[in-house]
């Protein structure tokens, strides 16, 4: 008999550090996908970044008359020659739309055609102008007046970029929220000194 | 189970714990270092801002390389983005077209050299230093 309850002590006793065991390997190989995607998201988000920045330099590339055409906090849309420099104006519109089940979806058109993304933001992406004295360009309805589009030089722009957290909510880990990258970039309209 | 089974039970929750402590720490280190890289980048998103406006401003003549090399020294100056201080200081200088100290006295190029750091937690992110600032030349284009 004592036999049979030292047996069953053990059991109980292994099955609890078996259970434990497996429960914390399950929570590193958690948190390690976590830190993956973090670092890949991170890559990726700062791709993305120099992307727009490069599009953004564009902005009134071989262009001497109204460069900017369209813009507020989320939408930015300009005239520029293409990327090949042929001479042919095209219409560059950078978009965040509305809300959906996966985020803020943040796109890049040209000619109407959508040629980036669309990539999900976690909040909506903020745009703000500025003119060639750094004063804050008021927006009106959440648009830059018309008469002050040709007083932007620059932008400062702000967007954050996010995974699906794998770990699940309820496992205390080290990672606060979904990984995420925040970003702030500025971007001065070159061509619009010259 | 006797005593020394008892013991060499105990002993391998001990080694397993310490796998498991030296595991999360590796972690812990790998997290850190994706969150400080991210902050470098966004550092040199600071210093690429800068150098932007010095190109605009000398590419449109709004100011002189003289105006320049007088307004654009940062000293302690703070920006913060994202609740994280960015501690920035420049410095400018008459140099050659290589970044050396002048052969002459056109006063034809200039040099910017920037510093960029901030703190998270216990460590200090530095993006360029005293040795190896960032560094940026441009010159004159005449008029």
């Amino acid at each position: 008999m004592s036999a049979l309850i030292d047996a069953i002590g053990a059991l109980v006793i292994g099955g609890l550090l078996l259970l434990i065991m497996i429960n914390t390997l399950f929570n590193i190989h958690a948190q390690s996908v976590d830190i993956e995607q973090q670092l890949i998201l991170s890559q990726i988000s700062e791709n993305i970044a120099r992307i727009i920045g490069g599009y953004l330099s564009l902005a009134g590339a071989g262009e001497s008359g109204s460069i900017i055409d369209s813009t507020g906090v989320h939408r930015l849309r300009f005239a520029a020659n293409d990327t090949t420099f042929t001479s042919v104006l095209r219409t560059y519109d950078i978009v965040q739309g509305d809300s959906t089940q996966f985020g803020f979806p943040l796109e890049v058109f040209v000619d109407g055609n959508r040629e980036l993304g669309p990539f999900y933001l976690s909040e909506e992406m903020q745009i703000t102008y500025f003119d060639e004295n750094d004063n804050n360009i008021v927006l009106t309805n959440g648009l830059v007046p018309s008469v002050n589009l040709d007083d932007i030089r620059y932008i400062r722009l702000e967007f954050e970029f996010f995974f699906d957290a794998f770990s699940p909510a309820d496992i205390p880990g080290w990672l606060r929220d979904d990984p995420k990258n925040h970003i702030v970039l500025w971007r001065y309209f070159i061509n619009m000194y010259l | 189970m006797n005593t020394g089974q008892m013991l060499l039970v105990m002993l391998a929750i001990l080694l397993f714990s310490t796998i498991i402590i030296s595991t999360y720490n590796n972690l812990f280190t790998v997290l850190y270092m994706a969150y400080e890289a991210m902050y470098q980048m966004q550092a040199y998103k600071i210093v690429d801002k800068i150098f932007q406006e010095i190109d605009a401003m000398n590419i449109s003549s709004l100011k002189t390389l003289e105006e320049i090399k007088n307004e654009y020294i940062y000293d302690d100056s703070i920006m913060t983005i994202n609740n994280v201080n960015y501690v920035i200081n420049t410095s400018t200088n008459w140099c050659d077209q290589y970044g050396g100290a002048p052969t002459d006295t056109l006063q034809n190029y200039q040099r910017i050299d920037i510093i960029v750091y901030c703190k998270i937690g216990n460590d200090t992110l530095w993006t360029g230093t005293n040795t190896y600032p960032v560094r940026y030349i441009y010159g004159a284009l005449g008029s």
